[in-house]
Order: structure tokens, then C-alpha cells, then sequence
């Protein structure tokens, strides 16, 4: 059967396993081959492994225990972030760090040790990870936490799911009055205004914050600035549902994104932004998660999909090579849809193989041209390789070997920890 | 309400149980074979929905002495609805292999499944009210190659329903005779064919028994497509392959 990855990767693959209970994972994880998976978000080919089984965690979707005193939830690896948010927001619990969709399942977020608008605060999603269970191919069950299998816990967050079949997990929630957020909308006109911004929300102790900017246009560089705290009011039920109920229906013969349309979003969407510029209230759905309101966002691309570009690059060059990696795109005529820009603050990593790192984050979303999308990417690497940063590879469907290992010096410490029956596409690809 | 749900680990019972506890704070009886699975059934679900109260008992399927032992147990407290969730989508191919196998299908998806729902009749008698849902299924509509062994079983459950609807036609006891079509679960990710997402079938499995409609299909588009299927003549029929 064929798979399909977010951003429009596909695989044959042998077969799509389900295992629903904990008393049926040995026997499914056992005996060949396979890829762990989740809800196939992933951008690129970390979930997907061609010609063998891919053992999903959906059928494991429960909530073990909980502790409102101390805000410890553990919970199967199928569960979704979408469902922690709000089973426990009303009992003034969040999790610490959540990325920019909740429509993840928990062991993918440590698989990949993903991270979002709260990294100078809360840092990865593996930071909050207290322990977990993983089912090797060779019938051991292990229990990793803070005391115990700790070089496993270490490796298997951001471990891409290379280590074992994650069956549940314990995680440490975040306090919070409600399930609002106060933010702040602040437009800029230039790469040099958002790092300034940056570094004044860190120092003035804003918990979450990211940038959304305007890459295409002739005034590509400006954007907008998004900061928020938790509000301190209590709560009450939310007032609007998730989103707009908007959905793409269908996937259009052809990407609807183009120099055109892109050229106009970017203006329209910056305009829009001075308009809502200023403070308010939002309810967390809509801080955190805007996109979860319109489903199959993804399909806007056409069938040829999309790739994501995410890199990192180290803060002492990171204004000279975000700035010539934007002029780069300019000239490509390839402008991006969504460009984001964060920056990281400078934490000790919660895994191996952890992408988040001290320095400035860009993520850009770019239609799949085929030779055009890699030529641009060919010297977008160049810019990020000569700064000494990396990709995130949930994102990637492309980079080089060479790259990876360079970006991840962890990966010969890896090897030891990596289960021998577990193969993804990526791993293929840049690792094996 | 107080309810009962025999085989409370399948995914259409839990579903089912979902849609109750979203709606309204109930207690629940949650009955199944494994301790261990109805342990973690239970604690998702008092996390999920702290309002509703869920306790748990272990049955064997196969021993009417067990079932007889539990509902006499649950029968201490009134019960306003039972739902007999129990069943095993039998393996054709392996049916027709193994009689062994097929033996413990048929007992577990007819036998077991009749006795179940008689016993809690008899609860509901004396009571003088309440509600029996039983799981069909609209392959108990028409033997069919692909499937009959699981089919029969259900045909069973139709007629022995139908039994209990007259015989309590009378009484404010309702019985109803539940038939969802397939169903997307885990054990059935990855086959051909458009399956009903659970949840939604659950809906209306919970409207229909709150109705206390007679037959319940669900989705309710199957009580057309299974009229249709059972108006083709058997002529035509044996050549058919679906």
C-alpha cells in the first residue's frame, strides 16, 4: 500500500500495522523489519520506510495516570496533542512546548523532539519528557527515564523513531490559569528590526514568540511579530471553536500557489497583520495552532506537494547568512508562503540528535518545481552549510549525507542505541 | 443513567461510551474478558471524563456460569441500558480451515452473545424497564461467501432479538437489534474499501438506542444498501463477488 508524507512524499510500503493494545506490541514489533509511525505529518521521509511494515501508534491512544498535584500526565504514544490541550487546560495544565499543529501523536513529538513559539522558555519537547517505554525488535521492553536507561532516553528523543517502538510516555505539563494568551502583534520592516525584537521579548521574559515574514515581494523583510504569555484570567469555556472550518477539499490538478498569488498573499497578509498590530487576548487554539483551523492546508500545493526548507544556523552569522539567504530566494522567484522566523535560545539538547539549537531558525514552504525547488535549495545549503547550521529533518525529503552527518555529530554515539530492524527512508538515505 | 457495556474494550463500545460520557455524567459498567485491558480502558477513561463514574468487571464469554455470576452481581443496582458489545470478526478463510477456530467464533459471536443478552433480559423483566442494545451487523443480512460464518452468527442475534421485541412488546422494556456497517478500526487500517469512522457510527448507535428504535443501522445509509442487496435474486446474487 501506498503512504504519503505531509508534504507530499509518497512510499509503497509492505504493510500498515495497528497495534491496539500494550499485550499486542511484542508480537507486532517482533520478527522483521519495520518503521514506527504516528499521523504521518512529517514533511519529508522520517515516516516513511519503502518495502517493510510500518507499525502505527494510533490504536494506542490512552491516558494512564495523572497527577494534579504535580501536573505528571502519562499517556500511550498514540494519544494526540490536540487531546492533552484540552483535557487538561479546563484543570489549568498545557503542555510545555507544543508545535505549530496539535494534530501530532506524543510519540512523534519526542521522535522528533519537536519544538515551537516557547523554545527560550521551555525549550524541546523532550525536555519535559520524564520517562517512557520502548518495545524493541528483539522482544525487550525497556523503561527510560531521568534515573533509569538514561543514554536510551537521550537517544530516542529525536531519535526519529530509530530506537524502538515508543508505547507510552510520561510528561511533565505546564502550569496555567486558563486557555488564553495575551499577545502581542508587532509589524517590522527589516531582518535587522526582527532580531532586535527577538532580543527584547527574551529579555523582557515573553514566553513564546515567533515572526511571520514576506519573502517575495520587492519589500520582502518586513513582517510580523508575534509575542504571548498565558493570560492570568481563569478561563471559562472558550468562545469560538477551532479555526474557521475551513477546509481544502480536494487537491487542485495544479499548485495554487505561485509567483502571483504568492506576491499577494505576502502584501495582503502583511496589511492584514498592521491591522491586527497591537495586544489582545486569544484563546491557545488560535496562539498556537492557526493553521489547525483550516484542514488539508497542505493540498493548496497540488499533487507535486511541497517542501519544507528549515534551518538553524548558529547566532554569530546568523544575520548576515538569514539576510543572504533571503536575497537568494528574492532572485529565485521562488517566494515562500509561510516563512518563519525564530530564534533559539541556548539550552543543553534533550536528545542525540536534537535539531533545535542556539541560534536563528527559518522554516519556508516552497511548491515542489522539481530541478528549480532543488537548485534553490542547492544554494540555500550552501549559506547554511558555510554558516555552520543545519536542517531539521522532519522537514526534509533532500539533504545530502554529508550534511546530516555534519549537523549531527551525535549520530556515531546513535549507533549504539539504534534498534537493527528499524529503517525509515531517511534513515536510508542519510544514515545507513 | 447506569450502563452496562458487555465487551466494553471493542472499539464500537468504546466509541459508544464516549459519545455517553460527552453528553452527561453516568455510571459506568464496563465488562470484558481481560483485567488488564479493562484497567486501561478505565483510567483513560475517569482522566477523559471525570464527571462519569466507570467500574469494571471481568467475564468469561464462554461459561454461562461466569454470565449468569455477573449479571446477578450488576443486577444489585437498577441498569437502564445494556449493551451487548461482544464479538470477533471472524476469518473466513481460517473458518473454513480450522473447525476448531470456526467453533470458537460461532460460540462466542452467537451462543455467547444470545445468552448475554437473554440473561439481561431477564433483569430488565423484572425491573420492568430499561434498554437492550445488541451489535449485529448487516452481515447478518445475507450469507455471503466472503463472510457468512460472521454473518450467521449475527443472523442468529437478529432472530433472537426479534424474539425478545414481541415477547416484551407489552412492557416498557425495549430491546434493539444494532447493525453497523464496517467500521475503521485498528484491525482494519489498511484494507480496501470506505469504512465509517467509529465515532460517527457510535452517534448514532447512542441516538437510535435513546429512540429505542427496533433496528438501528449505522451508518444509517446500510438499511438501503442492505434492501437492496437482499432484493437481488439469488440467480444473479451467486455471480456477484463483493
Amino acid at each position: 500500500m501506498k503512504l504519503k508524507s505531509f508534504g507530499g512524499v509518497t512510499a509503497e510500503v509492505a504493510s500498515l500495522e495497528t497495534p491496539a493494545w500494550p499485550d499486542k506490541i511484542s508480537e507486532t514489533v517482533e520478527g522483521s523489519e519495520f518503521l514506527p509511525i504516528g499521523m504521518s505529518k512529517s514533511y519529508g521521509d522520517v515516516a516513511l520506510a519503502s518495502g517493510i511494515r510500518q507499525v502505527s501508534s494510533l490504536g494506542l491512544k490512552r491516558l494512564l495516570s495523572w497527577d494534579a498535584n504535580t501536573g505528571v500526565l502519562e499517556c500511550e504514544a498514540g494519544v494526540l496533542l490536540s487531546e492533552i490541550q484540552e483535557t487538561f487546560v479546563s484543570q489549568g495544565w498545557m503542555l510545555a512546548v507544543t508545535p505549530g499543529t496539535s494534530y501530532i501523536t506524543v510519540g512523534g513529538a519526542v521522535a522528533n523532539d519537536v519544538h515551537g513559539k516557547d523554545h527560550h522558555f521551555t525549550g524541546t519537547f523532550g525536555e519535559h519528557v520524564l520517562g517512557l517505554t520502548l518495545y524493541r525488535s528483539n522482544g525487550e521492553v525497556i523503561e527510560c527515564s531521568r534515573s533509569q536507561n538514561v543514554e536510551m532516553l537521550r537517544a530516542t528523543i529525536g531519535g526519529l523513531g530509530l530506537t524502538g517502538f515508543i508505547a507510552a510516555v510520561r510528561l511533565q505539563l505546564r502550569a496555567v490559569s486558563g486557555p488564553y494568551f495575551d499577545s502581542e502583534v508587532i509589524p517590522y520592516g527589516s531582518i535587522s528590526e526582527f532580531f532586535a525584537l527577538s532580543e527584547s521579548t527574551e529579555a523582557e521574559g515573553w514566553q513564546a514568540s515567533v515572526s511571520w515574514f514576506d519573502c517575495s515581494t520587492s519589500k520582502a523583510g518586513r513582517g510580523s511579530f508575534t509575542r504571548g504569555n498565558p493570560s492570568q484570567r481563569k478561563g471559562g469555556e472558550p468562545t469560538n471553536a477551532n479555526g474557521s472550518g475551513l477546509s481544502i477539499p480536494f487537491t487542485p490538478p495544479f499548485s495554487l500557489v505561485n509567483k502571483l498569488s504568492l506576491d499577494i498573499f505576502n502584501t495582503g497578509y502583511f496589511h492584514l497583520q498592521k491591522r491586527l498590530a497591537g495586544k489582545r487576548e486569544v484563546h491557545y487554539r488560535e496562539f498556537y495552532y492557526p493553521l489547525d483551523g483550516v484542514r488539508n492546508w497542505n493540498r493548496i500545493y497540488g499533487p507535486r506537494g511541497f517542501f519544507q526548507y528549515q534551518s538553524v544556523i548558529p547566532m554569530k552569522d546568523a544575520v548576515s547568512a538569514t539576510e543572504e539567504m533571503l536575497s537568494v530566494i528574492q532572485k529565485s522567484g521562488q517566494g515562500s508562503f509561510l516563512a518563519v522566523l525564530k530564534t533559539f535560545a541556548d539550552r543543553e539538547p534533550a536528545g542525540l540528535l536534537s535539531f533545535a539549537r542556539h541560534g536563528v531558525t527559518l522554516a519556508l514552504d516552497f511548491p515542489n518545481r522539481g530541478e528549480a525547488s532543488e537548485k534553490l535549495f542547492k544554494a540555500l545549503d550552501q549559506i547554511v552549510s558555510e554558516a555552520e547550521g543545519t536542517l531539521n529533518p522532519s522537514k526534509d525529503a533532500r539533504m545530502s549525507r554529508e550534511m546530516f552527518q555534519k549537523g549531527f555529530p551525535g549520530i556515531t554515539e546513535f549507533a549504539k542505541y539504534r534498534d537493527p530492524m528499524i529503517f525509515s527512508n531517511f534513515s536510508r538515505r542519510v544514515i545507513d | 443513567m447506569r450502563i452496562v457495556i458487555v465487551s466494553a474494550t471493542s472499539v464500537i463500545a468504546q466509541n459508544c461510551i464516549r459519545v455517553w460520557a460527552e453528553t452527561g455524567s453516568h455510571t459506568f459498567e464496563l465488562v470484558g474478558r481481560s483485567p488488564e485491558r479493562l484497567a486501561l480502558l478505565q483510567s483513560d477513561l475517569s482522566l477523559r471524563f471525570p464527571k462519569s463514574k466507570f467500574n469494571t468487571s471481568t467475564i468469561d464469554f464462554a461459561s454461562s456460569e461466569s454470565i449468569g455470576h455477573l449479571v446477578k452481581q450488576l443486577a444489585q443496582q437498577p441498569i437502564d441500558l445494556v449493551l451487548v458489545a461482544q464479538g470477533s470478526l471472524t476469518d473466513q478463510r481460517k473458518a473454513s480451515s480450522s473447525l476448531e477456530y470456526l467453533q470458537s467464533e460461532l460460540s462466542l459471536n452467537a451462543v455467547s452473545a444470545a445468552v448475554v443478552s437473554e440473561a439481561f433480559s431477564a433483569v430488565l423483566k423484572i425491573q420492568g424497564a430499561g434498554t437492550l442494545g445488541v451489535i449485529g451487523s448487516v452481515a447478518g443480512d445475507r450469507g455471503r461467501a466472503y463472510n457468512y460464518s460472521y454473518g450467521a452468527s449475527k443472523a442468529l442475534l437478529e432472530t433472537y432479538t426479534q424474539g425478545l421485541q414481541q415477547r416484551f412488546a407489552k412492557t416498557r422494556v425495549a430491546v434493539c437489534l444494532i447493525k453497523p456497517g464496517p467500521t475503521a478500526t485498528p484491525m482494519t487500517a489498511g484494507h480496501k474499501g470506505s469504512m465509517a469512522e467509529p465515532y460517527a457510527v457510535a452517534k448514532v448507535i447512542v441516538a437510535g438506542l435513546a429512540a429505542k428504535r427496533r433496528v438501528i443501522y449505522a451508518p444509517k445509509l446500510w438499511r438501503l444498501i442492505m434492501f437492496v442487496i437482499r432484493m437481488i435474486p439469488f440467480s444473479i446474487f451467486k455471480k456477484l463477488s463483493f
